[in-house]
């Protein structure tokens, strides 16, 4: 009995319990990766692994790739989405709310859709190609850095649109007026007063966009076949048919690893060192612009939202289009790829929405709990389970992907080969976005509630779920969809891990992709667009929930 | 969390199966396949019209992540039959058979099949030289391998790297037979490596590369499919063969329906329509090829004959002195 009434209880037990868990889960097996980073086939401690890949010109020129590849996306992000974010803060146009939709369009579309839509549409036989070509204007091939650079872009330029038109909202116009009042010109103005101080809004969501392109594995085995990337050649070493090298992938999964971890380092600094504190104030009012200039701002914001949208359009028409065999009989419609894939080939579908299931369930239980223990039940390990929590957000897929595998092919726990190491790999991964969604609303619940139905005479678990769980209802089902979403879409680390009987829809369209059939590829794309968007419609009709409020 | 972690898929995919199998009272294969969805709805078709009674559940995946499985359930099968893998792949996972000598056995030459009666072939792969006739731009188009040695053709061609793919690994392993490794090295020196035999043909395809080395039926598909700018070259020096095979797994829970379904696969019916509908070349020799689609038969055309026992006993050697060659290139 004592032990039920020492302080410990509940919430210290729990909190211990899920740091077990997530360290058994996430920690374990990236201590493993690190060394089998280290060992050699007989187990000795040796370094040879990344003499092998510092030998390798392959790797360096992969390496450098990536991190070209990486600025070049990060500047052209940072290109479009600032004046994105400033026209969209400061001024009023037409159709301006048009521009809501875009932190949807980033979690909805699939990755892998955006690049098979593209290839769809500028690829060697697409529809835009070909149309051109039968004009006479021969457009340069997509693959390789013009469809990287262009895709990437085109998925990663929200981020930095998100974070900096936050930023601008939360300056206050006062700064600005008093640089004019003290008689500088408009433009030195924005340059001195605004500039410094939306510079860590940017720095920071710049580098948050160069670590996911030195992660991405989607884009990059679509679209990069002639430019060795970090990410594919990690992924290649590891699906070598007859069994790669464990020491190689883990040494390649290491150094990737370290890029990200170089650059949350940067982040970090400049975070620090540029922190202005400035008091919350109010925001100019945005402008109505005139005629002219209304036009070019609704033209500008709209062709971004529109090739944004696109890939979701040409999906659906792909999925409705004939096709002999890899080839696309573009404006003869048919329902065969459709009737295909639920007829002959539905295992895909029946995996995603089961492992799916379960993730979600599982992930939003422990997010509730966590997001509780973190915020509202401090303690001396809370600070490590938030840290622990948001780890895999920082690890690519691949990388988690191949951690997992590795610790768990051998052992008392064996899941590799099994339907757990599906949902193990969406729960590991999508966790951070189900405890950042709760976290987010429970900051604003009063601790008073709960007291009150303490000091009641209700134990606190019972209040726990008397009373915090109902009023935590609307950020749970939030954080469930969010997570849905985001695990129905999931590539990188399940492509890893699946054997067969494991493909889920996004596994079957890389495969179908990989197989030249776009035609059956775009059905699952369509079919998984569907199930991703139906909840979400769901939520927003049903029970009014504004998920994106705090995207 | 990990009761449920390990469990609950399971008994969700047993529920879900279980419901399927009650509603088919006959017998049930689990097939295990690495072929894609038309030529296995293809073949399914064909099975429902031999043997209405059969209940395949397939389970897909590429050759490799399957035999991983099969490995993995060795103590409790759950596949009753793998369709299909190359010769090579097959001969590493022989303890994982169950030999079977089908009576259409007769029909397949000896060269199609496995060791013991462990496998047997069920279609077999011709490398050819792939070429898309709009991306040439004055080069002449390629007759024999060995025209890939000369320079001219430096970054013109695709080629897969041998340790991503069962045939690219024969084509590779058939080049050093013939040309040796001073020949190997030329190739290997001008070739655009890729990752994936799909990205070869599909890459020829899109004009990405002007020729691609690949596999016949896969070229054959974008000919069929009305492109009119890819031509199929079969090299004057000998083409290689990659023959592809199924097995019956060992331990197989349903293992007469495996049997049944087995024999159904291997039958002249079914080979024909695979031939018409995938261009999946039969290894059976009463099918004639030449008349059912515009692919020449087998005997037309020049074979240089690989073992393909040594070509998988020589794995590792082959591609590290691959993987060397394109290193020497860069």
């Amino acid at each position: 009995m004592s032990f039920i009434k020492s302080k410990w209880w509940p919430w210290g037990v729990l909190t211990v319990l899920s740091l077990i868990i997530l360290g058994f889960f996430i920690l374990y097996p990236l201590g493993v990766l690190f060394s089998n980073s280290v060992r050699d086939e007989s187990g000795a401690l040796s370094l040879a692994g990344f003499a092998q890949l510092l030998d390798n010109s392959m790797f360096l020129q992969a390496v450098r790739n990536t991190l070209v590849l990486g600025t070049s996306v990060t500047v052209l992000s940072v290109g479009i989405g600032v004046p994105l974010a400033y026209m969209v803060a400061r001024y009023e146009f037409p159709l301006k709310n048009l521009v809501a939709i875009l932190p949807v369009v980033t979690i909805v579309i699939p990755e892998v859709i955006v690049g098979q839509s593209w290839l769809l549409i500028l690829g060697n036989n697409g529809l835009l190609t070909n149309f051109m070509e039968q004009i006479g204007i021969e457009l340069p091939s997509f693959y390789g850095w013009t469809g990287l650079i262009f895709s990437m872009t085109l998925v990663y330029y929200t981020y930095i649109y998100l974070g900096v038109l936050a930023a601008l909202r939360g300056f206050d116009g006062q700064l600005e007026e008093a640089g004019l009042s003290l008689g500088d010109p408009p433009l030195t103005t924005k340059l001195r007063v605004l500039a410094p101080l939306m510079l860590p809004a940017v720095a920071v969501n710049a580098l948050v966009v160069f670590s996911l392109v030195v992660g991405n594995f989607v884009l990059a085995t679509l679209l990069g076949s002639r430019v060795p990337l970090l990410s594919v050649m990690t992924y290649n070493e590891f699906v070598n048919e007859m069994g790669g090298s464990p020491l190689l992938q883990s040494a390649m999964s290491v150094i990737s690893i370290t890029i990200v971890g170089i650059v949350l380092f940067l982040q970090k600094r400049v975070v620090e060192r540029k922190l202005y504190t400035m008091t919350p104030g109010r925001a100019p009012n945005a402008v109505r612009v005139k005629s002219g200039a209304a036009l070019m701002f609704t033209g500008c914001v709209g062709f971004i939202i529109f090739l944004s949208l696109l890939p979701l359009f040409i999906v659906f028409v792909a999925a409705f289009t004939e096709t002999s065999g890899p080839v696309m009989k573009w404006g003869v419609w048919s329902l065969s790829s459709m009737t295909r894939i639920f007829r002959s080939a539905p295992e895909p579908v029946f995996n995603s929405l089961i492992f799916a299931s379960i993730a979600t369930l599982i992930g939003v239980i422990f997010a509730v709990l966590a997001s509780y223990l973190i915020i509202k039940k401090r303690n001396g390990l809370t600070q490590t389970l938030d840290y622990i929590v948001v780890l895999p957000l920082t690890i690519s897929g691949t990388v988690m992907g191949i951690a997992l595998v590795q610790t768990f092919n051998t052992g008392w726990l064996v899941l590799a080969g099994t339907s757990s190491i599906m949902v193990l790999c969406y729960a590991v991964r999508r966790l951070p976005f189900a405890v950042r969604n709760a976290s987010s609303t429970l900051f604003n619940i009063p601790d008073s509630i709960e007291e009150a139905s303490i000091s009641l005479g209700v134990s606190p678990l019972m209040s726990f779920f008397k009373v915090m769980l109902p009023v935590m209802k609307a950020s749970i089902i939030s954080a469930g969809i969010l997570m849905w979403v985001t695990t129905i879409a999931e590539l990188a680390a399940t492509i890893v891990v699946y054997t067969g009987g494991l493909e889920t829809m996004p596994i079957a369209i890389f495969r179908q992709i990989d197989g030249g059939r776009l035609g059956m590829a775009s059905a699952y794309g369509a079919a998984m667009i569907t199930v991703i968007l139906a909840p979400i419609i769901i939520s927003i009709k049903l029970f009014r929930i504004n998920l994106f409020s705090n995207a | 969390m990990k009761m449920k972690l390990k469990f609950l898929p399971q008994i969700a995919a047993t529920l879900m199966f279980s419901a399927m199998a009650t509603l088919a009272s006959a017998q049930t294969v689990v097939l295990y396949s690495s072929n894609n969805t038309e030529t296995i709805e293809a073949a399914l078709n064909v099975t429902k019209k031999k043997n209405a009674s059969l209940n395949v559940q397939q389970v897909t995946g590429g050759t490799g992540a399957l035999m991983k499985r099969i490995q993995a359930e060795a103590q409790n099968p759950r596949g009753d039959i793998l369709w299909s893998g190359g010769f090579g792949t097959l001969g590493a996972y022989k303890e994982y058979m169950e030999p079977y000598k089908s009576p259409d056995l007769a029909a397949i030459p000896e060269e199609f099949r496995g060791p013991d009666n462990l496998w047997v072939g069920t279609n077999v792969h011709l490398m050819v030289i792939m070429v898309n006739e709009k991306q040439l731009k004055g080069l002449p188009v390629p007759t024999t391998w060995s025209d890939f040695m000369k320079p001219e053709w430096k970054g013109k061609f695709a080629i897969t790297d041998p340790s991503k793919s069962a045939t690219a690994y024969l084509l590779v392993y058939g080049l050093l037979k013939q040309f040796g490794r001073d020949g190997l090295e030329k190739i290997a020196a001008n070739a655009v490596v890729t990752s994936s035999s799909g990205t070869t043909y599909k890459g020829t395809a899109m004009g990405e590369y002007p020729v691609g080395l690949t596999i016949e039926y896969a070229a054959q598909e974008y000919v069929a499919g009305g492109q009119k700018e890819i031509r199929l070259v079969y090299p004057g020096e000998g083409s290689y063969l990659a023959p592809e095979g199924m097995f019956i797994v060992k331990g197989a829970k349903n293992a007469e329906a495996a049997r049944a379904f087995y024999n159904i696969l291997l039958s002249r019916e079914m080979q024909q329509e695979l031939l018409v509908k995938s261009f999946r070349r039969p290894v059976r020799s009463d099918i004639e090829v030449s008349k059912l689609t515009p692919l020449p038969d087998l005997k037309s055309v020049k074979i240089f004959p690989l073992d393909q026992a040594a070509a998988s006993e020589e794995y590792e050697q082959l591609v590290s002195l691959w993987n060397l060659a394109v290193n020497k290139a860069k």
